[in-house]
Protein backbone atom coordinates (compact mmCIF):
# COMPACT_ATOMS: atom_id res chain seq x y z
CA UNK A 1 0.00 0.00 0.00
CA UNK A 2 1.24 3.38 -1.21
CA UNK A 3 -0.16 5.36 2.35
CA UNK A 4 2.55 3.01 4.19
CA UNK A 5 5.45 3.85 2.63
CA UNK A 6 4.50 7.23 2.69
CA UNK A 7 3.64 6.96 6.44
CA UNK A 8 7.33 5.37 7.28
CA UNK A 9 8.68 8.67 5.13
CA UNK A 10 6.40 10.60 7.70
CA UNK A 11 8.39 8.68 10.57
CA UNK A 12 11.57 8.70 8.78
CA UNK A 13 11.94 12.64 8.13
CA UNK A 14 9.67 13.50 11.37
CA UNK A 15 12.30 11.74 13.59
CA UNK A 16 15.26 13.83 12.94
CA UNK A 17 13.44 17.05 14.62
CA UNK A 18 12.54 14.79 17.48
CA UNK A 19 15.19 15.63 20.61
CA UNK A 20 16.23 12.70 23.39
CA UNK A 21 13.67 12.34 25.58
CA UNK A 22 11.07 13.87 23.85
CA UNK A 23 7.63 12.66 23.27
CA UNK A 24 5.64 13.17 20.31
CA UNK A 25 1.98 13.79 21.21
CA UNK A 26 0.93 14.85 17.61
CA UNK A 27 1.67 15.27 14.19
CA UNK A 28 -0.11 17.56 11.73
CA UNK A 29 0.86 16.83 7.86
CA UNK A 30 -0.79 18.51 4.87
CA UNK A 31 -1.46 16.26 1.82
CA UNK A 32 -2.64 18.02 -1.30
CA UNK A 33 -5.17 17.07 -3.82
CA UNK A 34 -2.43 16.08 -6.72
CA UNK A 35 -0.27 13.82 -4.03
CA UNK A 36 -2.36 11.24 -4.53
CA UNK A 37 -2.31 9.95 -0.88
CA UNK A 38 -6.09 9.38 0.52
CA UNK A 39 -6.29 10.90 4.18
CA UNK A 40 -8.15 7.84 5.56
CA UNK A 41 -5.44 5.15 3.97
CA UNK A 42 -2.75 7.30 5.57
CA UNK A 43 -4.50 7.33 8.89
CA UNK A 44 -4.95 3.47 8.87
CA UNK A 45 -1.62 3.37 7.70
CA UNK A 46 0.46 5.50 10.14
CA UNK A 47 -0.15 3.38 13.38
CA UNK A 48 1.60 0.28 11.43
CA UNK A 49 4.78 2.66 10.58
CA UNK A 50 4.74 4.33 13.91
CA UNK A 51 5.38 1.37 15.99
CA UNK A 52 8.42 1.42 18.06
CA UNK A 53 9.49 4.97 17.03
CA UNK A 54 8.64 8.14 19.21
CA UNK A 55 5.78 8.43 16.94
CA UNK A 56 3.69 5.27 18.30
CA UNK A 57 0.45 6.24 20.03
CA UNK A 58 0.99 10.22 18.67
CA UNK A 59 -2.40 11.35 17.14
CA UNK A 60 -2.13 11.89 13.20
CA UNK A 61 -3.72 14.81 11.97
CA UNK A 62 -4.24 15.25 8.15
CA UNK A 63 -4.97 17.99 6.66
CA UNK A 64 -6.00 17.88 2.71
CA UNK A 65 -4.63 21.06 0.49
CA UNK A 66 -7.17 21.53 -2.34
CA UNK A 67 -5.76 22.22 -6.37
CA UNK A 68 -4.96 26.18 -6.29
CA UNK A 69 -3.95 27.01 -9.55
CA UNK A 70 -2.76 30.53 -11.38
CA UNK A 71 -3.74 31.28 -14.45
CA UNK A 72 -0.78 33.28 -16.77
CA UNK A 73 -3.91 34.31 -19.21
CA UNK A 74 -6.05 35.77 -16.81
CA UNK A 75 -3.84 36.08 -13.67
CA UNK A 76 -6.76 34.67 -11.43
CA UNK A 77 -6.79 31.59 -9.05
CA UNK A 78 -8.94 28.76 -9.52
CA UNK A 79 -9.35 26.74 -6.16
CA UNK A 80 -10.62 23.16 -6.69
CA UNK A 81 -11.21 20.02 -4.78
CA UNK A 82 -11.09 17.93 -7.82
CA UNK A 83 -8.16 17.47 -10.21
CA UNK A 84 -9.42 19.45 -13.25
CA UNK A 85 -6.22 21.57 -14.90
CA UNK A 86 -7.89 24.69 -16.10
CA UNK A 87 -9.02 28.07 -15.16
CA UNK A 88 -12.55 28.46 -14.28
CA UNK A 89 -12.79 32.05 -15.02
CA UNK A 90 -11.02 32.52 -18.79
CA UNK A 91 -10.80 28.35 -19.72
CA UNK A 92 -7.30 28.50 -20.60
CA UNK A 93 -5.14 25.68 -19.52
CA UNK A 94 -1.71 27.79 -19.45
CA UNK A 95 -2.14 27.55 -15.64
CA UNK A 96 0.34 27.07 -12.90
CA UNK A 97 0.22 24.75 -9.86
CA UNK A 98 0.48 26.78 -6.87
CA UNK A 99 -0.60 24.17 -4.22
CA UNK A 100 -1.97 21.02 -3.94
CA UNK A 101 0.93 18.55 -5.33
CA UNK A 102 2.74 18.83 -1.20
CA UNK A 103 3.02 16.25 1.27
CA UNK A 104 4.48 18.41 4.31
CA UNK A 105 5.07 17.87 7.82
CA UNK A 106 3.28 21.20 8.93
CA UNK A 107 4.37 20.79 12.72
CA UNK A 108 4.22 18.13 15.78
CA UNK A 109 3.43 18.97 19.36
CA UNK A 110 5.97 16.89 21.82
CA UNK A 111 6.84 16.92 25.53
CA UNK B 1 7.08 24.45 39.63
CA UNK B 2 5.86 22.59 36.92
CA UNK B 3 2.31 22.79 37.01
CA UNK B 4 1.49 19.23 34.96
CA UNK B 5 3.81 16.64 37.34
CA UNK B 6 4.57 19.13 40.33
CA UNK B 7 8.43 18.47 39.48
CA UNK B 8 10.93 21.28 40.41
CA UNK B 9 12.03 22.43 36.61
CA UNK B 10 10.60 25.48 35.80
CA UNK B 11 11.64 24.46 32.21
CA UNK B 12 10.88 20.82 32.24
CA UNK B 13 11.67 19.64 29.02
CA UNK B 14 8.22 17.52 28.71
CA UNK B 15 6.47 20.93 29.23
CA UNK B 16 4.60 20.69 25.70
CA UNK B 17 6.04 22.79 22.69
CA UNK B 18 5.09 23.23 19.21
CA UNK B 19 7.45 22.48 16.52
CA UNK B 20 6.54 24.22 13.38
CA UNK B 21 8.10 22.73 10.42
CA UNK B 22 7.62 22.77 6.38
CA UNK B 23 9.54 19.46 5.70
CA UNK B 24 8.73 17.70 2.34
CA UNK B 25 7.66 14.08 3.32
CA UNK B 26 9.41 12.89 0.08
CA UNK B 27 13.01 14.69 0.84
CA UNK B 28 14.53 11.59 0.80
CA UNK B 29 13.53 9.62 -2.10
CA UNK B 30 13.87 13.55 -3.90
CA UNK B 31 17.26 13.88 -2.96
CA UNK B 32 18.51 10.20 -4.54
CA UNK B 33 16.33 10.59 -7.33
CA UNK B 34 18.45 14.03 -8.46
CA UNK B 35 21.55 12.54 -8.14
CA UNK B 36 20.04 9.85 -10.76
CA UNK B 37 18.85 12.66 -12.51
CA UNK B 38 22.71 13.91 -12.40
CA UNK B 39 24.36 10.74 -12.88
CA UNK B 40 22.01 9.94 -16.23
CA UNK B 41 22.48 13.48 -17.41
CA UNK B 42 26.71 12.75 -16.95
CA UNK B 43 26.60 9.33 -18.88
CA UNK B 44 24.17 10.82 -21.76
CA UNK B 45 21.23 8.47 -20.75
CA UNK B 46 17.98 9.13 -21.36
CA UNK B 47 15.74 7.31 -19.08
CA UNK B 48 11.73 6.90 -19.26
CA UNK B 49 9.87 5.35 -16.50
CA UNK B 50 6.75 3.50 -18.13
CA UNK B 51 3.58 3.69 -16.10
CA UNK B 52 0.32 2.14 -15.79
CA UNK B 53 -2.53 -0.18 -14.02
CA UNK B 54 -1.99 -3.76 -13.52
CA UNK B 55 -2.03 -5.29 -17.35
CA UNK B 56 -2.34 -2.49 -19.63
CA UNK B 57 0.67 -3.87 -21.82
CA UNK B 58 4.02 -2.24 -20.73
CA UNK B 59 5.93 -5.49 -20.77
CA UNK B 60 4.17 -6.58 -24.04
CA UNK B 61 5.18 -3.19 -25.48
CA UNK B 62 8.63 -3.68 -24.58
CA UNK B 63 8.61 -7.09 -26.33
CA UNK B 64 7.91 -5.66 -29.26
CA UNK B 65 10.06 -2.61 -29.03
CA UNK B 66 13.04 -4.98 -28.08
CA UNK B 67 12.12 -7.25 -31.47
CA UNK B 68 12.04 -3.80 -33.52
CA UNK B 69 15.14 -2.11 -32.14
CA UNK B 70 18.61 -3.39 -32.68
CA UNK B 71 20.28 -5.40 -30.15
CA UNK B 72 22.17 -3.09 -27.66
CA UNK B 73 19.81 -0.39 -28.69
CA UNK B 74 18.71 0.27 -24.69
CA UNK B 75 18.40 -1.51 -21.30
CA UNK B 76 15.38 -2.17 -19.44
CA UNK B 77 14.93 -2.40 -15.28
CA UNK B 78 11.61 -4.07 -14.66
CA UNK B 79 10.14 -3.67 -11.30
CA UNK B 80 7.11 -6.12 -9.94
CA UNK B 81 6.33 -7.09 -6.40
CA UNK B 82 7.21 -10.74 -7.02
CA UNK B 83 8.31 -13.10 -9.56
CA UNK B 84 10.83 -12.49 -12.60
CA UNK B 85 8.43 -13.40 -15.21
CA UNK B 86 8.58 -10.43 -16.90
CA UNK B 87 12.38 -10.32 -16.90
CA UNK B 88 12.32 -13.93 -18.70
CA UNK B 89 9.95 -12.36 -21.15
CA UNK B 90 11.64 -9.82 -22.31
CA UNK B 91 14.65 -11.82 -22.15
CA UNK B 92 13.56 -14.20 -24.57
CA UNK B 93 12.80 -10.91 -27.02
CA UNK B 94 16.27 -9.94 -26.88
CA UNK B 95 16.50 -7.56 -24.54
CA UNK B 96 18.85 -6.80 -22.20
CA UNK B 97 16.97 -6.55 -18.55
CA UNK B 98 16.92 -6.79 -14.70
CA UNK B 99 14.66 -7.91 -12.69
CA UNK B 100 13.60 -5.62 -9.39
CA UNK B 101 11.42 -7.16 -6.73
CA UNK B 102 10.20 -4.93 -4.85
CA UNK B 103 8.07 -7.23 -2.38
CA UNK B 104 6.23 -5.54 -0.14
CA UNK B 105 6.32 -1.93 -1.83
CA UNK B 106 3.74 -1.55 -4.60
CA UNK B 107 6.64 0.98 -6.61
CA UNK B 108 9.97 1.58 -7.50
CA UNK B 109 11.76 4.17 -5.22
CA UNK B 110 14.65 6.32 -6.67
CA UNK B 111 16.98 3.96 -4.54
CA UNK B 112 16.21 0.67 -6.10
CA UNK B 113 17.39 2.71 -9.49
CA UNK B 114 20.38 3.79 -7.70
CA UNK B 115 21.32 0.46 -6.66
CA UNK B 116 21.38 -1.15 -10.56
CA UNK B 117 22.87 1.96 -12.03
CA UNK B 118 26.27 -0.27 -12.99
CA UNK B 119 24.12 -2.32 -14.90
CA UNK B 120 23.24 0.26 -17.24
CA UNK B 121 25.57 0.49 -20.43
CA UNK B 122 22.93 1.80 -23.54
CA UNK B 123 21.85 5.65 -24.04
CA UNK B 124 18.50 4.36 -23.29
CA UNK B 125 17.20 3.20 -20.14
CA UNK B 126 13.49 2.22 -20.10
CA UNK B 127 12.21 1.25 -16.81
CA UNK B 128 9.06 -0.44 -16.78
CA UNK B 129 7.23 0.40 -12.90
CA UNK B 130 5.34 -1.83 -10.53
CA UNK B 131 1.71 -2.01 -12.40
CA UNK B 132 -0.02 0.07 -10.28
CA UNK B 133 -1.86 3.40 -11.03
CA UNK B 134 -1.49 5.28 -7.59
CA UNK B 135 1.47 4.81 -6.10
CA UNK B 136 4.48 5.08 -8.55
CA UNK B 137 3.81 8.19 -9.51
CA UNK B 138 4.74 9.84 -6.02
CA UNK B 139 7.84 8.24 -6.34
CA UNK B 140 10.25 9.95 -8.82
CA UNK B 141 13.26 7.61 -9.80
CA UNK B 142 14.84 10.67 -11.50
CA UNK B 143 13.98 10.01 -15.31
CA UNK B 144 13.75 12.57 -18.14
CA UNK B 145 10.06 10.97 -19.31
CA UNK B 146 7.38 10.13 -17.54
CA UNK B 147 5.09 7.86 -19.75
CA UNK B 148 1.65 6.35 -18.56
CA UNK B 149 -0.60 3.50 -20.78
CA UNK B 150 -4.19 3.19 -20.82
CA UNK B 151 -5.53 0.60 -22.29
CA UNK B 152 -9.14 0.44 -24.06
CA UNK B 153 -10.34 -2.46 -21.66
CA UNK B 154 -9.89 -0.26 -19.24
CA UNK B 155 -12.41 2.26 -20.09
CA UNK B 156 -12.14 5.63 -21.07
CA UNK B 157 -12.30 7.45 -18.05
CA UNK B 158 -9.26 6.26 -15.84
CA UNK B 159 -7.29 9.52 -16.48
CA UNK B 160 -10.08 11.11 -14.26
CA UNK B 161 -10.39 8.34 -11.75
CA UNK B 162 -6.74 8.37 -11.02
CA UNK B 163 -5.39 12.03 -12.05
CA UNK B 164 -1.63 12.08 -10.59
CA UNK B 165 -0.27 9.25 -12.44
CA UNK B 166 -1.83 11.28 -15.92
CA UNK B 167 -1.37 14.52 -15.05
CA UNK B 168 2.38 14.28 -14.64
CA UNK B 169 3.19 12.07 -17.90
CA UNK B 170 5.02 13.77 -20.64
CA UNK B 171 3.68 11.11 -22.96
CA UNK B 172 0.11 8.92 -22.49
CA UNK B 173 0.07 5.81 -24.94
CA UNK B 174 -3.42 4.27 -24.90
CA UNK B 175 -2.63 0.49 -25.97
CA UNK B 176 -4.40 -2.26 -27.58
CA UNK B 177 -5.90 -0.46 -30.08
CA UNK B 178 -6.69 -3.88 -31.97
CA UNK B 179 -9.50 -4.64 -29.38
CA UNK B 180 -11.56 -1.24 -30.56
CA UNK B 181 -13.71 -3.14 -32.43
CA UNK B 182 -14.93 -5.24 -29.90
CA UNK B 183 -15.50 -3.03 -27.48
CA UNK B 184 -18.22 0.14 -26.52
CA UNK B 185 -15.11 2.35 -26.09
CA UNK B 186 -15.37 5.92 -27.11
CA UNK B 187 -11.51 7.59 -28.52
CA UNK B 188 -13.25 11.26 -27.82
CA UNK B 189 -14.52 10.32 -24.01
CA UNK B 190 -11.31 8.68 -23.07
CA UNK B 191 -9.08 12.46 -25.27
CA UNK B 192 -11.37 14.15 -22.97
CA UNK B 193 -11.00 12.35 -19.75
CA UNK B 194 -7.09 12.77 -20.40
CA UNK B 195 -6.75 16.31 -21.16
CA UNK B 196 -9.16 17.48 -18.58
CA UNK B 197 -6.19 16.52 -16.15
CA UNK B 198 -3.33 17.25 -18.27
CA UNK B 199 -4.10 19.71 -21.14
CA UNK B 200 -0.80 19.56 -22.75
CA UNK B 201 -0.11 15.47 -22.86
CA UNK B 202 1.07 13.94 -26.08
CA UNK B 203 -1.47 11.40 -27.05
CA UNK B 204 -0.77 7.92 -29.12
CA UNK B 205 -2.44 4.91 -29.84
CA UNK B 206 -0.86 2.03 -30.12
CA UNK B 207 -1.48 -2.56 -30.28
CA UNK B 208 1.66 -4.32 -29.61
CA UNK B 209 -0.16 -7.09 -30.98
CA UNK B 210 -0.94 -5.77 -34.87
CA UNK B 211 1.86 -3.40 -35.05
CA UNK B 212 -0.84 -0.21 -34.98
CA UNK B 213 0.71 2.96 -34.26
CA UNK B 214 3.94 1.02 -33.12
CA UNK B 215 5.96 3.78 -35.32
CA UNK B 216 4.61 6.44 -33.46
CA UNK B 217 6.27 5.43 -29.98
CA UNK B 218 9.56 4.15 -31.94
CA UNK B 219 9.64 8.28 -32.98
CA UNK B 220 9.32 9.38 -29.39
CA UNK B 221 12.10 7.14 -28.25
CA UNK B 222 14.40 8.28 -31.12
CA UNK B 223 13.55 11.92 -30.15
CA UNK B 224 14.71 10.70 -26.47
CA UNK B 225 17.70 9.32 -27.56
CA UNK B 226 18.59 12.33 -29.50
CA UNK B 227 18.27 15.24 -26.90
N1 LIG C 1 -5.09 -7.75 -27.74
C1 LIG C 1 -4.03 -7.21 -27.18
N2 LIG C 1 -3.58 -7.72 -26.01
C2 LIG C 1 -2.50 -7.14 -25.43
C3 LIG C 1 -1.83 -6.04 -26.00
N3 LIG C 1 -0.82 -5.68 -25.19
C4 LIG C 1 -0.85 -6.54 -24.16
N4 LIG C 1 -1.85 -7.42 -24.29
C5 LIG C 1 -2.20 -8.52 -23.37
O1 LIG C 1 -2.53 -7.99 -22.10
C6 LIG C 1 -2.04 -8.83 -21.06
C7 LIG C 1 -1.16 -8.05 -20.10
O2 LIG C 1 -0.05 -7.53 -20.79
P1 LIG C 1 1.35 -7.24 -20.11
O3 LIG C 1 2.27 -6.74 -21.15
O4 LIG C 1 1.80 -8.38 -19.30
O5 LIG C 1 0.94 -6.06 -19.12
P2 LIG C 1 1.83 -5.28 -18.04
O6 LIG C 1 1.37 -3.86 -18.04
O7 LIG C 1 3.26 -5.52 -18.30
O8 LIG C 1 1.39 -5.99 -16.69
P3 LIG C 1 2.10 -5.92 -15.23
O9 LIG C 1 3.58 -5.94 -15.45
O10 LIG C 1 1.61 -7.14 -14.54
O11 LIG C 1 1.60 -4.66 -14.60
C8 LIG C 1 -1.29 -9.96 -21.76
O12 LIG C 1 -2.14 -11.06 -21.83
C9 LIG C 1 -1.00 -9.42 -23.13
O13 LIG C 1 -0.91 -10.39 -24.11
C10 LIG C 1 -2.33 -5.52 -27.26
O14 LIG C 1 -1.83 -4.58 -27.84
N5 LIG C 1 -3.44 -6.15 -27.77
MG1 LIG D 1 4.76 -6.24 -16.98
ZN1 LIG E 1 -7.78 32.44 -16.75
Amino acid sequence: MHELSIAKAIVDSGIQHVKQGQKVLSIHIKVGVLSGVVKEALEFAFPEASQGTVFENSRLEVEKVALVLFCKKCHKLTRSEDIVILCQHCYDTEVEIKEGKEILIQKMEVE
Amino acid sequence: MCGDCGCEVANADHFKQTIHLEIDVLKKNNHIAHQNHHWFHDHGVTAINLMSSPGSGKTALLERTSREFQESAFSILVGDQQTDNDATRLQLSGARVRQITTHSSCHLDASMIEKELDFIKEKLLIIENVGNLVCPSAFDLGESKKVALLSTTEGEDKPEKYPVLFHKADLIIITKSDLIPYLDWDETKCLDSIHKVNPKARVIKLSSKTGEGMKLWYDFLRECLCV
